[in-house]
């Protein structure tokens, strides 16, 4: 079994295909596109346009049909080595993942946090009249982002936390969460507590 | 300069200036630069202090700035959602380039050049990874 090989069972665009995941399959993969990308900037010095990135060179070179050193890669694929590595691969990909989650998250809240001044609303006191008001639509929208971005968050810290040994990288992740998240997250309880007491209609 | 993780900075690249984000390696606990979000670990770089020009902030305290947050509402009222490094790579290459806030189609148009660009950086992504298999 050679590296390329198990990449090919990775799932494609629907997720049907094989059970490895893309992120930690091409994360064990770094080493060798690293060594490609570090080849061609020697080689060559590209003059950029607006912001030129990694990809766009990995696909440069793919393009001239090179391809990354795959013996690092070919190492680990023994099954019991690959499957140790893939662990950890997945591990060090997830902690990325929420990272960047949080980082989404707090900067979805910035984005609530300036919807509400323009719109004069108080986020201390979310009142349940702004859902369904088309002058606070574009809030609404903006809340919504928010929450769906916070939940993701929530769901990986459960899976993370149940699954891996990685206590200290989870709490730093969580002590990143920013003020402003933290006091959105309040104010939804709040709104979603007065609008279950809301719905509870008398016998 | 002390990098710091959840932090983004302006860095100096083999192609010019961008904006990068300093994430954690659970590895060994170093810290690496992101340039976009979508990038994986594989993307992403060791992260070197010589590189850094500009220290931004993060997703929080860079938009208490008075340019980016008003940056930002040009942003709400268009419903333009780029992404938080996206957001953060827009106000500073304003800045570089000395765009005017008051110039809500010049905002729309870098920020479209954004979306462009992740397009672009996907379908790139994914012709790479099937070469490889090829």
């Amino acid at each position: 079994m050679s590296f390329a090989q198990v990449f090919k069972s990775a799932p494609d665009a629907d997720g049907l295909k094989g059970c490895y995941r893309n992120d930690a399959l091409t994360s064990l993969m770094q080493h060798g596109c690293n060594e490609l990308l570090a080849a061609q900037s020697r080689a060559e010095k590209i003059e950029g346009q607006v912001q030129p990135t990694c990809a766009r060179e990995l696909a440069e070179l793919a393009g001239k049909g090179v391809k990354p050193a795959t013996a690092l890669a070919d190492q680990f694929c023994t099954k019991e080595l690959f499957d140790g590595a893939y662990t950890k691969a997945v591990e060090r990909c997830d902690s990325v993942e929420l990272q960047k989650l949080v980082v989404e998250m707090n900067f979805r809240a910035a984005r609530v946090n300036a919807s509400a001044q323009t719109l004069g609303i108080d986020l201390d006191r979310l009142s349940l009249s702004v859902f369904g008001n088309p002058a606070y639509e574009h809030f609404v929208r903006e809340l919504g982002g928010f929450e769906q971005v916070a939940q993701e968050f929530a769901m990986k810290v459960g899976f993370d936390m149940a699954r891996h040994q990685l206590p200290a990288l989870v709490k730093e992740s969580i002590d990143a969460i920013s003020p402003e998240t933290n006091r959105i997250v309040g104010s939804l309880r709040a709104a979603s507590r007065n609008l279950e007491m809301a719905s509870v209609k008398p016998d | 300069v002390k990098i710091e993780a959840f932090v983004f900075y302006r860095v100096r690249g083999r192609n010019g200036d961008k904006v990068v984000l300093a994430l954690r390696d659970s590895v060994d606990a170093s810290l690496r630069f992101f340039d976009h979000m979508t990038a994986g670990l594989e993307e992403s770089a060791v992260a070197n202090p010589d590189d850094v020009l500009l220290t931004l902030g993060t997703a929080e305290t860079f938009w208490q700035d008075a340019f980016a947050s008003a940056v930002l509402n040009v942003l709400l009222e268009a419903h333009i959602s780029l992404d938080a490094l996206e957001s953060v790579a827009l106000v500073d290459l304003m800045r570089r380039r000395e765009v005017s806030v008051a110039n809500p189609d010049a905002i729309k148009s870098l920020a479209q050049m954004f979306v462009e660009l992740r397009k672009e950086l996907i379908k790139n992504r994914a012709a790479f990874w099937r070469a490889l298999t090829e």
